[in-house]
């Protein structure tokens, strides 16, 4: 088929300096509100990034209503309040309000996976979640709760698992998202990731044998701060394994998704690198901790910026199929929801 | 009357359509580029001004219009349209927001405007709000706080163990501490002495929310007699009297809790850092409260404040080879601090 080798890139076309200014400013704002306007902030900001991000010329756009971010804010804000101080003068509140947390928590999801969904659009339409709360029960807390009796082996099953539902759930107008993976790719990815941290531990581990040795004659004053390097060298060698190993598992399963999913007759094509993210997200960390945080906008940009970058539509790109709901139905669903509980319970 | 070309989008389809756009006096005049017939039977439609959203500018991505029946106008320059949106009512808002997001001067002064609001949020804003919330707070609640922190020292933490010191010298320096406290006007509010011994921490006397202050076995061994003790005592008895240890704790948590909720998409790091910065400074005005109330406490009891004085050098002298006492150590210059101790009561007989 020559229509699928047709590949259309996706571009991100904002940039540092414009960012900048936008971030300073919601930032300035946010402050003297004392953080009502952080709503706003949020509208401002996700709407920057979504326009920028184009497909053919065209951008997304976002359309939360920045009354309901400040409802969502507002209520996580009270609970947070509430959970934190009951830590200290009454813990069994504390460890009821994680209990009811960790109920809600599938609900929570497939709110803010509505609530994200409902309010992005590209060309005119808009998308959807369609995921249940029954569906997210299973994959957020019934697989998990097997996880003690497998040793952990179901893990990866459960990544897959968790992926097939919140892909498969998404629509661009009426169009359904597809992916098709396997658990056998998700084993595959995790096992690699095991071995690379285990190997990572055993060259760090190699090296601070032959640097104990090195010490050990007689730079080493005690046994106590022996023992306190050897605490310190672990938990070193262990950010590094995070680090690492979770570039790798961001970069493969990336990949893994976004090239066995599909919109109609549209596929993606993802080339996401572990080494590229490495050094994204380290140079990035440097750099906002030297600026004091004022390069955070320049880092957000260059993230997206590599992550579009290696994101591309492979097929005809013609937009001519996709069709959306007629909008006073849409229209109807979004009041109907807004009247429970319309508000943006994403916490970002 | 202008005119320019855009991308019209009818919101069901996600086919862009290629339309010519004239502004007209009260409507625009929307009509397609292409024959009708390629373009799925679109034909030219007017549309009021009045009924159009114009979204505000931002960046230099296309403008959008968004039209009354959910389909929206996507293009990079919208002529006229532009100066339209002066009069839709907070559109004046958005349009200065956006002038001030694109001109570097006005950057630079929000840049500083933010690290100034910051600032001055987290030095006298929390604070404030921490006095208020705590008198707000009824003092049974303060006391449970308290009780929790120093089970958790003593027993999750294991900072503590029991005091070794005989019970004839603990309950004479309680009985000597309420002593002093009885003659002060107004008298101190309620405090539990509590005596522990530490490895840890050393010779240190602190106190925790709702009362409770601790003192250890190795600031009674430091001290030559009773008095300095007690001195130490009434300084923390005086952080006591202003719920110091509760406030500095709602302060901490109101600071982390505010930041987050004002920044919301910068990252914990960078917004946890300065509230941790000011902390130390929020201990520096306390400890100045804490130390005119001890004064006061000794003047009434006429104990002479040199007592103190010489309690905090011996404290300063030795905190360099264990970790730093609570009551020194947001203070580097002792010796400025222990000035105002280092007079004679001339009214006392004794």
């Amino acid at each position: 088929m020559s229509s699928s080798t047709h590949k259309t890139p996706i571009q991100f076309t904002g940039n540092g300096r414009e960012y900048f200014g936008i971030w300073i400013v919601n930032l300035l704002l946010s402050i003297v509100t004392l953080g009502v306007y952080s709503a706003w902030a949020k509208v401002r900001r996700k709407k920057y990034f979504y326009q920028n991000v184009q497909i053919d010329g065209v951008g997304f756009d976002y359309h939360a209503n920045p009354v309901s971010i400040l409802k969502g804010r507002a209520i996580a804000f009270v609970l947070f309040a509430i959970y934190t101080f009951s830590q200290q003068t009454l813990p069994i509140l504390s460890i009821a309000l994680g209990l009811a947390f960790l109920v809600i928590l599938p609900w929570i999801i497939v709110r803010a996976n509505i609530f994200n969904a409902r309010n992005t659009s590209h060309r005119g339409l808009r998308f959807n979640f369609v995921g249940t709360v029954r569906e997210a029960v299973r994959v957020f807390i019934g697989l998990p709760a097997l996880l003690p009796f497998t040793l952990g082996l179901i893990f990866p099953y459960i990544s897959q698992q968790r992926n097939q539902f919140l892909i498969t759930n998404h629509r661009f107008g009426r169009t359904a998202f597809g992916l098709n993976t396997k658990p056998g790719d998700f084993y595959k990815i995790y096992l690699t990731a095991l071995l690379l941290a285990i190997g990572i531990f055993a060259v760090l581990g190699a090296i601070a044998a032959i640097a104990t040795g090195a010490f050990s004659h007689g730079l080493v004053p005690d046994k106590k701060s022996a023992i306190a390097s050897t605490i310190f060298a672990i938990l070193l060698a262990y950010l590094v394994v995070i680090v690492l190993a979770g570039a790798f598992l961001q970069a493969r399963l990336g990949n893994l998704i976004w090239n066995n999913a599909s919109i109609d007759h549209l596929r993606f094509e993802s080339t996401l690198r572990a080494r590229d993210l490495i050094w994204i997200y380290g140079s990035n960390l440097l750099a906002i901790v030297i600026s004091f945080g004022l390069l955070i906008p320049w880092a957000q940009i260059r993230t997206i910026r590599y992550r579009t970058a290696q994101l591309a539509l492979v097929g005809e790109a013609n937009f001519d199929q996709f069709v959306g709901d007629k909008k006073d139905e849409a229209k109807a669903v979004g009041e109907e929801i807004a009247d429970m509980f319309d508000v943006d319970l994403s916490f970002g | 009357m202008t005119e320019f070309s855009a991308d019209y989008f009818d919101g069901i389809r996600a086919r862009a359509h290629p339309v010519l756009v004239q502004v007209h006096p009260v409507h625009i005049l929307v009509s397609p580029l292409v024959e009708p017939e390629a373009q799925d039977g679109l034909q030219a439609f007017t549309v009021t001004l009045a009924s159009l959203q114009i979204q505000p500018g931002l960046g230099k991505t296309r403008r959008i219009i968004e039209l009354p029946d959910g389909a929206r106008l996507e293009a990079q320059d919208i002529g006229s349209l532009a100066s339209l949106q002066k009069s839709q009512g907070n559109n004046a808002f958005w349009r200065a927001l956006h002038y001030l997001e694109n001109h570097l001067q006005w950057v630079l002064l929000a840049l500083v405007l933010t690290v100034a609001a910051g600032w001055g949020l987290l030095k006298f804003g929390v604070p404030l709000l921490a006095e208020q919330v705590a008198i707000a707070t009824p003092l049974s609640v303060e006391k449970d706080l308290g009780k929790q922190v120093l089970a958790g020292m003593d027993y999750k933490y294991a900072y503590f163990s029991p005091s070794k010191i005989p019970q004839v010298r603990r309950n004479a320096i309680s009985i000597r501490l309420n002593s002093v406290c009885s003659r002060q006007r107004p008298v101190c509010p309620a405090y539990q002495l509590e005596f522990r011994a530490s490895e840890a921490i050393g010779a240190n006397a602190f106190a925790l929310p709702g009362g409770y202050i601790v003192v250890t076995d190795a600031l009674i061994q430091l001290a030559e007699n009773d008095d300095e003790i007690v001195a130490v005592l009434a300084h923390e008895v005086g952080h006591v009297a202003h719920r110091h240890a509760f406030r500095q704790t709602l302060q901490g948590a109101l600071s982390g809790l505010i930041l987050v909720a004002a920044t919301g998409d910068v990252s914990s790091l960078a917004s946890g850092l300065p509230a941790v910065l000011l902390q130390l400074s929020y201990t520096r005005s306390m400890e100045n409260e804490a130390d005119l109330y001890a004064l006061n406490a000794l003047h009434a009891a006429c104990v002479q404040p040199h007592v103190f004085a010489d309690m905090l050098q011996r404290l300063t002298q030795q905190s360099h080879a264990k970790a730093i006492p609570e009551i020194i150590s947001s203070h580097p210059d002792t010796l400025a601090r222990i000035r105002p101790f280092q007079i004679t009561w001339q009214d006392c007989t004794i």
